[in-house]
């Protein structure tokens, strides 16, 4: 059974990640009739992408670092919770206050940078919160005892062990500002303020189709944002493998009332994430508000819109959680590793890799020019595949524990059947994990422009897809209303079932 | 040397829990040389007076005396107590060394000074060949003697040890305990220590701390009150 698990995910691997980057490498570097050239417009690309990254990780890191820093002492799970949302804060929301920013200024560098560093730097700001809480209390207390002062505690024992996990979140964020699709193709202006990820788009979709630059764009982002993200891994936390678990830590005598409730800085946060959705709004007068809903409501190419986007996202989370599967009960610290690659890969790369490995040959099932639902579902899937694995995991974890496993026994003891006993017993966590990610899943699948317009067609026209045209067209108004209607779902889809237990 | 006793005057502490008010009172005093056994029920908040004493509680009323010395507002940093916390609290990532050294180097020892010292006091120990290892490697009986090193080399003026064997299989407890009275042997300083065991007690301590129970479970006391 568990080498059939083994293998269902190794040739999940091959066929949904390592065979299109395979294609994608060789179409980059192979040479054609005309001989190998590099693609004119990579480095002045490359050059603007590493420095819009820098910058926007850069602001990121002073405003997250803050607000982490202020944050710490109110850590909670629903604070936690709220600061992993921005994850599921689709892109396409902030484009909006983007805009705003945009008129102020000008399009290109500066909204682009204000945009990914709103998205980010909340990722920050959790794995700052997430450092520091979990610094070991009884390091801190052991060297008090000793005679360590604040700055000494600080510079040999908590910055140590914070600064690895940063380092991580912070390559996390710089990957993540390189791949950026949505942002830079809607705030950057055109093709003065592009980037490796929205030229990827323009070689393919754009005027002329250039399938070789396409791949040498999409090779060298994979570098570019996996690079960080492997040195920084690679820097160990300070005794984190060290750490006896198996100790007990002293009594538990802790006096509750010391604890922090304050719920202000849960609300300064719920304050951060409704701010884009209200900015959307600024500007536009109630009664064209309500013309622009009827015109929405009223149209048929937005309510089939509307239902093929909600398909695909539904079918997304599905493919999610069915891929990952196999990863997390495989048991097997290198295939769970594996699926992290996504983590280094954008959308539009795995894309441009499917496009390449499947609408062509032997292995044909895309239909480049009619679009493929298909595949928008499949490659959201493999997108999703290392937060479904963060969501699940766990769950199969737990059920390793003793006590997890006596619960089981006692259920069999009581006439269940083992099925039974695994639905009545477990199915309640995996019910949870389940519900908990799809809804996320859901949201980031909905709002995802990159996917969503390189599979598209006509016939496939998506919400993300009339966004972008409207906002192409100049329709600020009718786009700000459309994206106000995203983001009150994506609200709603994260509240239904919240807190269910 | 000292020759300080150390006093803890109308300690009490409260929080609500379901049940009810829960208290804790103490009134007690450690003289030089004393070795005093916490030795109470699970649950009757001998490590919240402990940890109160080490400076790391607050919101309790009281006093805490080294001899003439009121110590209740003074941070724990600047209490010279030695403190061995139950799961040792060893930095895992530093060597044995780099660890019973630390207490010197914040007392501005030099580093060859503070090396031979720490270094002579594993040896004390049987350890000098583990001062190079990493803590977290060492097995459980050599982190309790690093731990007891720690807190001992550079000369605090109390010890407080919180279920310093509890961690401990039944020859290393028993190891342990004759390590600690040669430890204590060269020192004459108030010891309070926490344990669950009778065997503890009767081996290690020169007396226990008086304690009483209310029936409901709410209400605990130590000492003479």
């Amino acid at each position: 059974m568990r080498i059939i698990r083994n293998l269902i995910a190794l040739v999940l691997f091959f066929f949904l990640i390592a065979i299109p980057l395979a294609v994608l490498g060789d179409r980059a570097f192979g040479t054609t009739e005309l001989g190998f050239h590099l693609h004119p417009l990579l480095r002045p690309t490359l050059l603007f992408t590493v420095i819009q990254a820098t910058l926007s990780l850069v602001a990121s890191l002073i405003l997250g670092g803050v607000v982490g820093v202020l944050l710490t002492r109110y850590d909670s799970p629903r604070l936690r919770g709220l600061l992993f949302a921005s994850f599921s804060l689709p892109a396409l929301a902030i484009v909006g206050l983007g805009f705003k920013v945009a008129r102020l200024t000008e399009f290109g560098m500066t909204p682009i940078v204000f945009a990914h560093t709103y998205l980010n730097a909340p990722w920050i700001a959790l794995a700052v919160i997430e450092a520091r809480a979990s610094f070991p209390k009884a390091w801190e207390e052991s060297a008090r005892s000793l005679g360590a002062n604040p700055a000494t505690r600080f510079f040999r024992l908590e910055l140590p062990w914070v600064a690895p996990r940063v380092a991580l979140a912070a390559a996390q964020v710089f990957a993540l500002c390189v791949m950026s699709f949505t942002l830079v193709f809607l705030l950057g202006g055109g093709p003065a303020s592009g980037t490796l990820e929205t030229e990827i788009y323009s070689q393919v979709k754009g005027a002329g189709l250039d399938l070789s630059g396409a791949s040498q764009f999409a090779v060298v982002q994979i570098l570019l944002s996996a690079l960080p993200l492997a040195l920084a891994s690679m820097v160990m936390v300070p005794g984190a493998d060290l750490i006896d678990t198996s100790l007990s830590s002293s009594e538990s005598e802790a006096n509750p009332s010391t604890l922090k409730t304050n719920k202000l800085p849960i609300k300064a946060v719920g304050i951060y994430y409704a701010l884009p959705l209200f900015g959307l709004l600024v500007g536009i007068s109630p009664r064209n508000f309500i013309n622009q809903l009827s015109v929405f409501f009223t149209s048929v190419e937005f309510w089939s819109a509307l239902g093929l986007t909600a398909l695909i996202a539904l079918g997304s989370s599905l493919a999610a959680v069915l891929i990952s599967l196999p990863f997390v009960t495989a048991k097997s610290k290198w295939l769970r590793s594996i699926a992290a690659f996504p983590l280094g890969i954008s959308p539009l790369v795995l894309s441009l890799g499917f496009l390449l490995a499947y609408s062509k040959g032997v292995a044909a099932w895309i239909d480049p020019f009619e679009g493929s639902v298909t595949a928008m579902i499949l490659l959201h899937g493999v997108m999703l595949l290392p937060l479904s694995i963060r969501f699940l995991l766990p769950v199969v974890n737990a059920a390793e524990y003793p006590a997890r496993k006596n619960l089981l026994f006692a259920a069999r003891t009581l006439g269940a059947t083992p099925t039974q006993a695994w639905i009545k017993t477990e199915g309640p966590f995996w019910v949870r994990a389940v519900n908990d990610f799809s809804r996320i899943a859901f949201i980031w699948s909905f709002a995802d422009l990159a996917v969503l317009s390189f599979f598209g067609s006509e016939k496939l026209v998506t919400i993300p897809l009339i966004i972008s045209r409207l906002y192409s067209r100049y329709e600020f108004d009718a786009a700000s209303v459309l994206l106000f209607l995203v983001a009150l779902l994506s609200v709603f889809i994260l509240m239904i079932g919240r807190g269910r237990k | 040397m000292t020759d300080k006793s150390l006093i803890v005057r109308g300690f009490e502490t409260k929080y609500p829990t379901a049940a009810g008010e829960f208290k804790i009172k103490a009134d007690f005093k450690i003289d030089p040389g004393e070795r005093v056994a916490l030795f109470a029920p699970s649950g009757s908040g001998k490590t919240t007076l402990l940890r109160w004493m080490a400076g790391f509680e607050s919101g309790a009323r009281g006093e805490l005396l080294f001899g003439d010395e009121n110590l209740t507002q003074t941070r724990p940093e600047k209490r010279e107590f030695g403190v061995v916390f139950q799961d040792y609290a060893l930095f895992p990532h530093w060597t044995a060394l780099e660890n019973v050294a630390f207490g010197l180097e914040m007392r501005g020892a030099s580093r060859s000074d503070r090396e031979k010292t720490a270094l002579d006091f594993l040896d004390k120990l049987h350890l000098r060949n583990r001062a190079k290892t990493a803590v977290g490697l060492l097995s459980g009986g050599e982190k309790q003697r690093v731990a007891l090193a720690r807190a001992l080399v550079w000369g605090p003026k109390v010890l407080l040890l919180d279920e310093p064997f509890a961690a401990l299989d039944l020859a290393s407890r028993m190891k342990a305990r004759e390590t600690v009275l040669e430890l204590l042997s060269h020192t004459h300083v108030p010891l309070l220590f926490i344990t669950h065991e009778a065997d503890d007690v009767k081996k290690v301590a020169t007396r226990t701390l008086e304690y009483s129970g209310s029936d409901d479970g709410l209400t605990h006391r130590f000492g003479k009150i």
